[in-house]
């Protein structure tokens, strides 16, 4: 057989005829192959650095959430309970109203019954129906509520780990809702806002209250794994050196702690980006006070600002009374009692409100004023969820896709919070943990399993989960399961996916090239028909006919392959020239920036690349051997004729 | 009058008188006629030579759709070691058949062809290869050199086929080169010559495994005369040098007078 040097010469000559055609070639199936190769490297380059992201947060951990039908939510879709819930309130609004008329009477107080609202509000329906419903407002309601919560818990971590134990979770966690049963707010500046305060009574809340994130519902305890991937690399020296209660502020509330302006929405991602960087900077200055009190103390600072603003706006009014009793504001940053200012009530008046007072006490009406100052550390920083206006967008979905968050609340981590030191633990948790049942009732805690693999995790939530659309979940699916923190989990089925779309594209490139390099060579093979005559005169035995051109073929896929690569790289270094800055920033974003020399970049170098050369190889030399096989066949001198 | 020699059987001086002096008119009679007492039935065997190539009964039919075209005709012809034969005859009279037969890159479609004693019938697609390779040469009338190579390359083409050492086959592109004038040339492509030029490199070609036959079809067909004749010298000079015989398919009076014999060719069957 011809050596490989000599079959490399003429191999090599073909390549010089019909140059036009040639280039074409190796311009279009290079094209095509560079396709796949760019997409290749901007894959493999952007699931690289979701991966490196992935540390930081919680993309490398799949944890599901278990969110459990809160019990108000069952109360109300379980006609037998709220029969029975009705039943028992109206037994003890009758106890009570007799129990009240009877102890008045023994006080010597005057006690309308009707100042006390029946539990249950009658409505008249079509056709001179009527219907009743509970009034949770009642004080009876409330309690008759209270108990069927307590009898009837919403399903706990014991729940979870039953239903989760064949899916092979590593770790259960949960969060719940911090819930005091009073006013909690910021001491702004270190000082309590009265004025906001009082107004927080009213139906509009203001936005300040609103914001703050002692507002129950905002903060809550979660275990500290849940929070680690947010908290500041000192958050326990931190928590150890203040004795103040650890807390990870959403990013916006961290933003305005720090006395910083809310950038505006034009600002640029590197504004964004520089901003969030110092906020995480500056994060751990970030200590601040909240301020505990109970509905008397609250009650106490209301009237205290109101009766003020009263007597201002009665200045000049001859016939205005003051109030017998006055309570002055407390300095704003004690957090403490509202001081008698004035008191000019009768001893008689003043026995009467004692007695008052024990009535009230005796029917579970808390008059003595409770109030207790909070000093807060801040240990990390939530990044702010997504909001709606930017889900849509390409950075959008990046951050939701890279990202990790939590509820959006701020939370106590569990263990960091339990190494304060017990008294004051003692004291604070008597505060934090002030939630009555009813309060329980509205809220129920989470749970939380984590998963080795996202495989597990998926399965638990396809098999186990409660419908979302379900109005209430019991029984084998007591939860509604979703992903947590990340979408590690949609990240890993988005990755599958893409690979099983870069085969689909790389098999419609390998048809397409195929057809290209077949019809190429095949007229190749076809114009080469006279020379395999004149190679065959010359003593050519097929096989080396079959040698040069098969080495034709492999030289012509190698420049395809290299253009493919050279045209894809650079394609692909292009694409993430053009956009990691961005890119990265939105990562940043979705981070909180926690590692600002960390970069989104969409290339990088895989040996995969060397897969589709092989491929276009590949195809070369499977396109040639039809043509070939039907070419060292033909007669050649009959070619030669027919020429 | 080398032809005349060779068919020392047949009255000339009765042609000549037939003719007068009508040279050409009685040379080409003399052709058809020499022809036709070698080709028929029984070649005529010169004493001190041996036969190289033989044909025995050669039949070639193409189909073309439903017509078949018979392009040789029962041909049994001799050719002997180192002669020169010129094969004649007229467009679609089958000469190019036959020779492209004798090498070997046809098969018949009956009868035999033996060169230097081997019958094609029984070889190898493989075999015929290697043995072409190194028995015969061929030159076309197109030429056919491959026009990305420089000549040296050229010439060397069939050596690379015939799987031969490369120094070995370097010195025989040089000694070829000088045979036929071109060893200036070497590192031309064939672009840069003329036709004469190119055709003496595919001659070279064609002696470089230093086969012991050449076959030439139309070798001087896309020639000017004088580029032609210098053709012809190069026939005789190899010939001479290398002992080649050499079957040349021409129209070319000129080439077939220069032969030793004539073979003519008419709608395939030897006149």
């Amino acid at each position: 057989m011809i050596g490989i040097v000599d079959t490399y010469i003429l191999a090599f000559t073909k390549l010089r005829t019909r140059r036009i055609r040639t280039i074409l070639t190796i311009v279009t199936s290079g094209l095509l192959f560079s396709c796949v190769v760019a997409a290749l490297l901007l894959s493999q380059g952007v699931f690289h650095s979701i991966n490196q992201f992935n540390k930081l947060g919680f993309g490398q951990r799949y944890i599901v959430q278990a969110t459990p039908t809160t019990p108000i939510v069952a109360f109300y879709d379980s006609q037998s309970a709220k029969q029975s819930v009705e039943a028992r309130a109206t037994q003890l609004y009758t106890q009570t109203v007799a129990a009240k008329t009877q102890e008045a009477k023994k006080l010597g107080i005057a006690y309308d019954s009707s100042s006390d609202e029946k539990p249950l509000q009658t409505f008249s329906g079509p056709n001179d129906t009527t219907s009743t419903t509970l009034n949770g407002a009642t004080p009876t309601a409330q309690q008759a509520l209270s108990e069927y919560f307590a009898a009837n818990p919403a399903p706990g971590a014991q729940s979870l780990k039953a239903i989760s134990a064949k899916y092979h979770p590593t770790a259960f966690y949960s969060a719940s809702s911090v819930s005091v049963g009073g006013s909690f707010v910021t001491m702004r500046s270190g000082e309590e806002n009265f004025s906001t305060e009082a107004s927080s009574s009213s139906t509009t809340t203001s936005q300040s209250i609103q914001n703050d994130v002692l507002q129950n519902g905002s903060l809550e305890f979660a275990s500290e794994s849940l929070v680690q991937p947010f908290l500041l690399p000192n958050a326990r020296s931190l928590t150890k050196n203040s004795a103040a209660i650890p807390i990870a502020l959403p990013y916006t509330a961290a933003e305005r702690d720090l006395g910083l302006t809310p950038l505006p929405g034009t600002a640029s991602s590197s504004q964004k980006l520089a901003r969030i960087q110092q906020v995480y900077k500056q994060a751990a200055s970030i200590r601040f006070y909240g301020c505990y009190r109970n509905g008397t103390s609250m009650s106490q600072i209301q009237s205290a600002v109101t009766t003020a603003s009263e007597i201002a706006a009665n200045k000049n009014n001859k016939n205005y009374q003051k109030p017998n009793l006055i309570y002055g504001l407390p300095a704003a940053n004690l957090c403490g009692q509202a001081p008698v200012a004035s008191d000019t009530r009768t001893a008689d008046e003043k026995s009467m409100d004692q007695k008052q007072a024990q009535f009230n006490a005796m029917f579970g009406i808390n008059t003595t004023p409770d109030q207790l100052k909070m000093p807060f550390q801040v240990v990390g920083i939530i990044p702010a969820q997504q909001d709606k206006a930017s889900s849509d967008s390409a950075a959008g979905i990046l951050q939701s896709l890279v990202g990790s968050s939590l509820s959006g609340n701020a939370a106590i981590p569990q263990e960091l919070y339990n190494e304060l030191p017990t008294p004051l633990r003692t004291q604070y948790t008597s505060v934090l943990t002030k939630g009555d049942a009813l309060s329980a009732g509205n809220t129920a805690p989470s749970y939380y399993a984590e998963f080795s693999n996202a495989t597990d995790a998926r399965n638990f939530i396809n098999d186990a989960s409660c419908s979302p659309q379900a109005v209430s979940c019991s029984g084998a699916t007591p939860f509604v399961l979703s992903a947590f923190g990340s979408n590690s989990i949609a990240l890993k089925d988005l990755r599958q996916k893409i690979s099983g779309a870069l085969r689909y594209g790389a098999g419609i490139v390998i048809v397409l090239a195929s057809i290209i390099m077949t019809t190429t060579l095949g007229r190749m093979l076809a114009d080469g028909r006279r020379e395999t005559a004149v190679f065959r005169a010359t003593g050519a035995k097929r096989i080396d006919i079959s040698a040069v051109y098969g080495l034709y073929t492999v030289i012509l896929s190698l420049l395809v392959a290299a253009f493919a690569l050279v045209l894809g790289t650079g394609v692909a270094r292009i694409v993430d020239n053009y956009y990691w800055r961005t890119v990265t920033i939105q990562a940043q974003l979705a981070y909180g920036g926690s590692d600002p020399h960390l970069r989104f970049r969409l290339f990088s170098m895989t040996a995969s690349i060397l897969l589709v050369a092989a491929l276009a190889v590949a195809v070369g030399i499977v396109s040639v051997l039809l043509p070939l096989i039907r070419n060292v066949r033909r007669n050649p001198i009959q070619d030669m004729r027919d020429e | 009058m080398a032809i005349l020699k060779q068919a020392d059987d047949i009255q000339i001086e009765a042609f000549l008188q037939l003719f007068g002096d009508d040279v050409s008119a009685a040379i080409q009679s003399i052709q058809s006629l020499a022809a036709k007492t070698h080709a028929h039935a029984k070649p005529v065997l010169p004493t001190n030579k041996k036969k190289i190539i033989s044909v025995r009964s050669l039949t070639k039919e193409y189909t073309t759709g439903r017509t078949k075209l018979q392009a040789l005709q029962d041909v049994s012809l001799d050719i002997y070691e180192g002669e020169f034969v010129a094969i004649t005859g007229s467009s679609g009279s089958g000469k190019s058949t036959l020779l492209q037969l004798m090498g070997g890159l046809e098969k018949p479609s009956s009868g035999t062809v033996t060169v230097d004693g081997v019958e094609f019938g029984s070889m190898s697609d493989r075999e015929l290869s290697r043995f072409r390779g190194q028995m015969i040469g061929f030159v076309f009338q197109f030429f056919y050199l491959q026009p990305f190579l420089s000549l040296n390359k050229n010439i060397e083409v069939p050596g690379m086929f015939a799987h031969s050492k490369r120094e070995a086959r370097m010195e025989r592109v040089k000694e070829l080169a000088e045979a036929v004038g071109l060893n200036e040339r070497l590192n031309h492509l064939p672009k840069e010559l003329s036709g004469g030029q190119i055709q003496r490199a595919a001659i070279a070609r064609a002696l470089l495994n230093n086969p012991r036959v050449l076959l030439a079809d139309e070798p001087t067909g896309n020639l000017d005369s004088t580029n032609g004749t210098t053709i012809i010298n190069l026939f005789e000079k190899i010939r001479q040098q290398y002992g080649t015989t050499i079957v040349v398919v021409t129209h070319d009076y000129k080439i077939a007078s220069r032969a030793d014999r004539q073979i003519n060719l008419r709608d395939g069957l030897i006149i």
